[in-house]
Formats: C-alpha cells, structure tokens, sequence
C-alpha cells in the first residue's frame, strides 16, 4: 500500500516536472533578443495578390527572411532549411507563417516569386510591394542590401544582403533571430519551444 | 524505494535537460564515386530549380496586377529562371590542379562562385577557377564555393539527375551525375 503510495506521487512529480518543461524555455539554435518588443508593422503584397499585413500574423510565429530568386545558394538554403524545420512541426506547421521579401523589385514579380517558394514550400509567402514600401520595411528591419554589378558573369548583377532569419513571435515581437543556415531540427525544436512558452493574446 | 525515487527523477531530470542532440543532416551522395586520375569527386547535388521557358508559360502572369514599380524583371531583357546551385567534394591524392570550368545541358550558362560572408552580409563572387590542393580537397558547398547553373532549361526537381560535365586544368574533363536535393545544413 505505502509503496502503491510512493509510486503515485514519484509518477505526479515527473509528470509535473514534464509538464512545467522544468521552469523557463531555453533555445538550441534561435538568438532571443532581450526584452523583445513589438515587430515593425508592415503591409506588402504576396505572391497571390493578396495584401500580407504583419499585424494580422498575431497567433502565428513569423519566420521573415529578405532574399531574392536569382539567389542560388544563401536564400535557397534559408527558405529551405525554414521549411523543412516547419514540416518537422508537423499539424504544428500550421502555426508558423514562413515570408520572403524580395530585395531585387527589379527582376522578381510575382510569377518568378511563386514558382521559387514553391520549390521549398508552397505555403511560403513570397512579398514585394512598391518600391518605397519595400525601402521602408528593409530599413525598419536593418536589412543591408546593395546591388553589385558583376560584370563577366551571365547573373549580370548580384545584391549582397543581410542573410539572417527574422523570427516574430505569435504576439508580433521580434523575438529572435537565427542565421540562413541553421539545423532544421533544431529550428524546428526552438519553435516548439516558442510554441509551448508563449501565450497567444 | 529510495532508490526508485531517485531513479524516477534523474530519468525525469534527464528528459529535462538538452535532450536534443545537434542531428547534422548529411547530404546523401553519389553511392558511385567519379575518378579522374587522383580526383575523385563525391557527395555531389545540386538544388531544385525552375525553367525560364516554363515561367513565360504561367497563365497568371496576365492576369497577375503588376504595378510599374513592382517585379520590374518583366519587361525586356533575358526572362530569368530560377538559379540552381551543384556542391560536391574534390578529393585529391596527386599534384595540385583547379577546377576550371562546368557545363551541363539543363542549363545555359555554368559559373564558378563563391559566397563570403561580411558580419551577416553574404556576397557572391564569381572566381575563374576553384584550386584542388595536392593531397587535398575542395569542398564545394552551401555558403561557400559552388557551381552556378544559370538559365535553367528544364525544371529541377528532388529526386532528377542531371549530367555535369567538370574541366580541371590539369585533369581534363570528368562527367558526373548530380542528384537533386533539398538544401540540407551541413
């Protein structure tokens, strides 16, 4: 009987331990940012022609990552290491909103915007929006991105850019960032861990 | 019972702490390696890619509003493909010699880059030729030195392989097949 005892209250007391994820959340791979505040609010245009506005991602965990589809090697990995980290949430997925903005207005459309997140996953929300609005946002988020000739290459110009993962929490802070090529399974952990610790207002 | 006590929250304990451990996805690679003399090329694949031809074919570029100040890149000028990228390890046992060149039929053009990372700023350069030290290797891969195929003629898609023919300086020439991947970390 006092064993039976033992035994129920061992089991609750691991069971509570689980449950509490033993007090606060700690991160693989993702950089929090200390005393997070409220995300830059934007509104730009998805590859569907829908309007994408920031403030209305509120409940999901945003993934922002500035880019363009001439990129062969940086923004091909971040898109795709994002979505595989996402696929690994499984039902989960859902909950986590993947962007790219284009920092190349010039060549990318919507079309060349569509067919390129498609190639890692088609819930990917490829945005431009007018120039200005694109400037805008670039510059609230620190996005360096200069545009350079390369004049023996076929590409014809390049744009060296910030390469970083922006990562919105579900209350809309800028909660972290994490580099373009993270583990997937850690970055899917981390948003686990976002998932489990943070409250949707 | 002390014991199961003590047993129960060490295994509680452990489920607690960083149970997860860094899993680094390798890229699986060519079970067949390519030799060239003392090169041998392994762990080889390229990234998925979409065709230039296909993009002008796509029905909703009509019906698409496009603002003039907005994905410019229609008018004029080359229509642009998607780029894919091909990584792979040189390994070396013989005297030094460069890759100096690439040419495949799913795509244009073919260019040797690199990308070089300024705090988090990444760069990509072109390079005239990619050096194989002796007794050494060079490993092309993501964030680093790669093969850039431009004007994609066909889709590229995980699961395809395509023909990659390789020029070293020294070696000659060496054609590899080149599987499609998904971009993996390293």
């Amino acid at each position: 009987m006092k064993y039976a005892h033992w035994l129920l209250a061992c089991v609750l007391l691991g069971l509570g331990l689980s449950l509490s994820g033993c007090g606060t959340a700690s991160y693989q791979i993702i950089r929090p940012i200390e005393n997070p505040t409220a995300a830059p609010d934007f509104s730009l245009i998805d590859q569907h022609g829908a309007e994408f506005h920031l403030a209305e991602q509120r409940g999901k965990i945003v993934i922002l990552f500035f880019g363009f589809t001439a990129c062969p090697d940086v923004c091909p990995l971040a898109l795709g290491l994002s979505a595989q980290a996402r696929k690994q949430l499984g039902a989960d997925g859902d909950k986590v909103q993947i962007a790219f903005v284009t920092v190349d207005p010039e060549r990318d459309n919507p079309a060349t915007i569509d067919r390129y997140v498609s190639l890692f996953d088609s819930t990917i929300l490829g945005l431009n929006g007018e120039t200005a609005a694109v400037e805008a946002v670039k510059k609230e988020y620190g996005v360096h991105a200069q545009r350079r000739e390369l004049p023996d290459s076929a590409l014809q110009y390049t744009i060296d850019h910030t390469a970083g993962l922006y990562i919105i929490d579900q209350q809309g802070r800028w909660f972290a960032m994490a580099n373009h090529d993270v583990d997937p399974t850690l970055l899917a952990t981390d948003l686990k861990t976002m998932l489990q610790y943070i409250a949707v207002e | 019972m002390k014991r199961l006590i003590l047993a129960v929250l060490l295994l509680v304990l452990a489920a607690c702490g960083s149970a997860t451990t860094p899993t680094t996805v390798l890229n699986s690679s060519n079970s067949a390696a390519n030799t060239l003399g003392s090169l041998t090329i392994d762990g080889s694949f390229a990234r998925p890619a979409f065709a230039a031809a296909t993009l002008m074919q796509t029905p909703t570029m009509a019906t698409t509003p496009v603002s003039p100040t907005m994905g410019g890149g229609m008018g004029g000028g080359t229509m642009m493909g998607s780029n894919s990228a091909a990584y792979m390890t040189i390994r070396n046992t013989g005297a030094a010699d460069s890759l100096i060149a690439a040419a495949t039929d799913v795509a244009g053009k073919v260019e040797l880059h690199t990308v070089t990372a300024d705090g988090e700023v990444m760069k990509m350069e072109q390079v005239e030729k990619i050096e194989v030290p002796a007794n050494g290797e060079a490993v092309l891969k993501p964030g680093g030195f790669h093969i850039m195929l431009l004007e994609i003629k066909q889709d590229l898609k995980v699961g395809d392989t395509l023909d990659l023919t390789l020029t070293f300086e020294k070696a000659g020439k060496i054609t590899v097949k080149v599987p499609v991947q998904m971009p993996s970390a390293q």
